[in-house]
């Protein structure tokens, strides 16, 4: 139970929607300082943390374009990327998951879940030189709330927040409405980095966006959209959490995140020095990578949901329990997996990613791969297999529909094509339908598929209660995680009191029923582990945050 | 000449006002509502979605929409981005002009490519050259442009050093890009090159003209390219609004900053605002364009210059 416990406090956040389309965020590995974790190599020279030197510039390519930069506001997990190295946030969360004081020195919440008292540093100025103070935490709660804001993560991360007030400049007092045992992880999020008050008052929220103003090691001094951001050193800065290995003013000088689309382009410019790091490292580099003396490879598992397949339960066939266990049997995920991502990114076993908090390691080999199995289940549930090698019962065909994304993120319209075939083996007659984010969310709401795919980003277990409430099953017009419209009070009951379960040994408990349920009403299959990858070259010191994603605070170039 | 020219300009507003109703239609009615496709799903309370259909305008009907966008575009204003909540025409601003820049370059490596080859080709006719002319032409047209633009990369970036890999801005970050997208529209001017000057040179003026003793190569630069060119002319012109609509694959291998990059994010979003003012900035350049290009034909050809001024 130790491990479980140490797990539990690493979380935080609800789910991204962003990520969804805009791709992976890491997680969680770590906050130590040789800052790799997952399928990494923890020991490349590249990365070895030490004593850094300062100056230089550094230039970190991302895959796709960003959307803006207030935290308040965005929903993208690449804008996250930027938003951690500008923001600082309340809290952050130790290498063990626990709760540590960054710009909130102390907390405490009361008995019955709905008062949390900060008291907050009073030596923390923002970038445009306003002093940071407890009516800047209640600016940024009362900012998300606000309807004309139209947040849309920030908002899922405060929960039922109800109000704020700040009675002296150290001493802010959040309300809820309800107990939500989420809050104080999501807290640590990017997402819920603090803006300067005086700043996002003073702008309208579109220029405010592109130069937002944090208290955090770096900030914004230009952005060319679909190109870079530039972000030059806080030199104030002295007010790193205390899982960095340095203190006072970042490494780095400058530090430019550039927007490089093509795999090839941007990985072929870390080898040849152009820029430092390179993120979503194609599979098939890794191992050259790892074998170049001068690069470095490091990968990060990202917690919360891992790509798993929803079964839709509310129409045939899925909404019998024998034809999905059929399902699940007939699929020879181990294969897909190692064929398609060369080990990169793990399989993944449960509704949970295994660096989650709450996670629980036995659902690792609680079925196998069958397809003799899945026959017969197919048979004893009266689906004949015809001639022409489709299954049928009274006259139905056994016909299911698989619908994923486009474009192909993380190679998944592969994985459908593997799986495809392995069902059809089986005897399923499937139509795999590939579909662009507005016509793929339109048939989602229509409820017009049997298996989709989804991941989420989150730290805390309550990612959960986002995809097995009945709140959230989609429909026309209403969006929701919900995808395999699960309506069953066993575990709508788990997800719920997990979500109001201040104390952690007994939330835990909750959620690893939660994720037996899954696996045993097969509600969703996982696939893989989704992981952020990056290639090195010439900068050391990069580490992650709990929701893993990369902190270029303590990084600094290696000559 | 001038009225010719106003009269074109004039004739262009419907054809304007005829992609803004189609373009506003159509997209209105593809599957999937644009407040879904930014949420991705996540679940927001109705107030959020209630604030972002209003922000967005959608609360309101189509032809109401319409209206708003139409004169809102006299002044320039075409609306905000949904995803990225920012002024649509700054955003094309910022990013029509490397666009244009790139397509422009291509047009140049096209046309100029495919006159000397394709004169070349005509004059060494079933020769080595035409041969070897006609095969490259063929192949630069069918090899995809993003692998002939990574070919690129890998050999004159990654290995040689001489040209940036990506980038926009200078003009060392235009020759690759510029040299990718122009090599595929090259092969379609060498073919057309190639027949024209085959045509004029069997044409009875240029018997006549080798028989006053000119020389060929005086006869072909002179007076058989000119008439040749006519049609490239045309070509290229349609090629130039083909070559900034189809810039996106360009501009994602080179990342270069574009409208192209910004379209196709923007279909795949439903983000309208952004999809109907890059549309709108599209067809206004193609209609400039067509114009210059047939402006263009009285400098190259006076009989035409006679036949407009009489116009």
């Amino acid at each position: 139970m130790t491990t479980k416990r140490s797990r539990f406090w690493r979380s935080a956040a609800t789910v991204a929607a962003g990520s969804l389309i805009l791709g992976a965020c890491g997680s969680a590995e770590g906050d130590e300082s040789g800052g790799t974790g997952g399928s990494g190599d923890p020991g490349s020279e590249a990365t070895e943390a030490g004593e850094g030197v300062a100056g230089g510039s550094a230039v970190f390519a991302v895959d796709s374009p960003f959307l803006g930069f207030d935290p308040n506001v965005t929903a993208a997990a690449q804008d996250a990327r930027v938003l951690r190295q500008v923001f600082d946030s309340l809290l952050y969360l130790d290498d063990e998951g626990g709760l540590q004081p960054w710009l909130a020195t102390e907390w405490t919440v009361s008995d019955d879940g709905l008062e949390y008292t900060f008291t907050v540093r009073d030596d923390v100025t923002f970038t445009d030189g306003t002093p940071f103070d407890a009516t800047a935490i209640c600016f940024n709660l009362d900012r998300i709330k606000d309807p004309a804001s139209a947040s849309i993560y920030a908002i899922g991360l405060i929960g039922p927040y109800e109000s704020c007030t700040a009675g002296d400049p150290t001493t802010a007092v959040v309300t809820m409405s309800t107990p939500y045992a989420p809050f104080l992880n999501n807290l640590t999020s990017p997402f819920m980095g603090i803006n300067s008050p005086t700043a996002a008052a003073a702008a309208e929220p579109a220029d405010y966006t592109l130069a937002p103003v944090g208290s955090g090691p770096f900030s914004i001094v230009s952005y060319t959209p679909n190109d870079r951001v530039e972000l030059v050193r806080n030199d104030d800065y002295a007010w790193a959490p205390g899982n960095a290995t340095h203190t006072g003013a970042a490494y780095l000088e400058n530090l430019t995140f550039q927007i490089i689309p093509d795999p090839t382009v941007r990985i072929g410019s870390v080898r040849n020095g152009t820029v430092n790091v390179g993120s979503n490292v194609p599979e098939t580099d890794v191992a050259a990578i790892e074998g170049d003396p001068n690069l470095a490879f490091l990968s990060q598992q990202q917690s919360g949901a891992p790509y798993q397949l929803h079964f839709n339960a509310s129409r045939a066939p899925f909404d019998e329990l024998a034809v999905r266990e059929a399902a699940r049997a007939a699929m020879d995920i181990d294969s897909a997996v190692n064929a398609l991502y060369l080990g990169v990114f793990d399989r993944a076993w449960g509704p949970l990613a295994p660096t989650t908090l709450a996670y629980d390691p036995s659902v690792e080999g609680s079925f196998s791969f069958d397809a003799d199995e899945a026959g017969r289940l197919l048979d004893e549930a009266g689906w004949v297999l015809g001639s022409d090698g489709v299954r049928t019962r009274d006259g139905e065909r056994l016909r299911i529909t698989y619908l994923e994304g486009s474009p192909n993120r993380e190679k998944r319209q592969d994985v459908a094509t593997f799986l495809a075939a392995n069902l059809e083996a089986v005897g399923f007659e499937v139509e795999t339908q590939f579909q662009q984010v507005a016509p793929l969310q339109a048939q989602s709401q229509a409820g017009d598929y049997d298996i989709m795919g989804l991941s989420l980003v989150a730290v805390d277990p309550n990612v959960l209660y986002q995809m097995y409430d009945p709140r959230f099953i989609p429909s026309p017009g209403r969006s929701g995680f919900n995808l395999s419209h699960t309506d069953d009070d066993a575990v709508t009951g788990l997800v719920n009191t997990g979500q109001q379960q201040l104390e952690p040994d007994a939330r835990a408990e909750i959620y690893v029923d939660a994720q037996a349920d899954v696996i045993e009403q097969v509600r969703s299959v996982a696939i893989y582990v989704p992981t952020y990858t990056l290639a090195v070259n010439g900068l050391q010191g990069i580490r992650f945050d709990a929701e893993g994603y990369p902190i270029l605070y303590d990084a600094s170039l290696t000559q | 000449m001038g009225f010719v020219i106003a009269r074109r300009v004039l004739a262009g507003i419907p054809t304007l006002l005829g992609v803004t109703v189609i373009l506003f239609i159509t997209l209105r009615l593809l599957p999937g509502d644009p407040i879904s496709a930014i949420l991705a799903g996540a679940p927001a309370t109705p107030e959020v979605v209630e604030a972002l259909r209003e922000q967005f305008g959608l609360d309101r009907s189509i032809p109401a929409q319409y209206w708003e966008f139409l004169t809102n575009a006299f002044t320039l204003n075409l609306g905000t981005s949904y995803s990225t909540r920012q002024p649509v025409s700054e955003m094309i601003g910022q990013q029509v002009g490397q666009t244009l820049i790139l397509a422009f370059a291509a047009a140049t490596v096209s046309a100029v490519t495919g006159i000397v080859l394709g004169s070349l080709s005509a004059i060494k006719r079933n020769g080595v050259v035409d041969g070897f002319v006609r095969v490259t032409s063929l192949i630069n047209t069918s090899m995809p442009s993003f692998w002939v633009g990574l070919l690129l990369i890998m050999f004159f970036s990654f290995t040689l050093g001489w040209f940036p890999a990506t980038g926009s801005g200078s003009l060392s970050t235009l020759v690759l890009p510029a040299i990718t997208l122009g090599l595929a529209a090259a092969g379609t001017v060498t073919r057309l090159v190639r027949n024209s000057v085959i045509e004029v040179l069997g044409e009875n003026f240029v018997t006549a003209l080798h028989a006053k003793g000119l020389r060929s190569r005086l006869i072909v630069m002179k007076h058989v390219l000119r008439n040749a060119v006519i049609p490239t002319v045309t070509v290229v012109g349609l090629q130039l609004g083909g070559l900034v609509a189809g810039s996106v694959i360009v501009e994602t291998v080179f990342t270069r900053q574009g409208i192209g990059q910004m379209l196709v994010q923007a279909i795949g979003g439903q983000d309208y605002p952004v999809v109907q003012g890059v549309v709108l900035v599209i067809a206004v350049i193609y209609i400039v364009v067509n114009i210059a290009v047939d402006i263009s034909y009285s400098f190259i050809d006076p009989r035409v210059r006679t036949a407009l001024g009489k116009g």
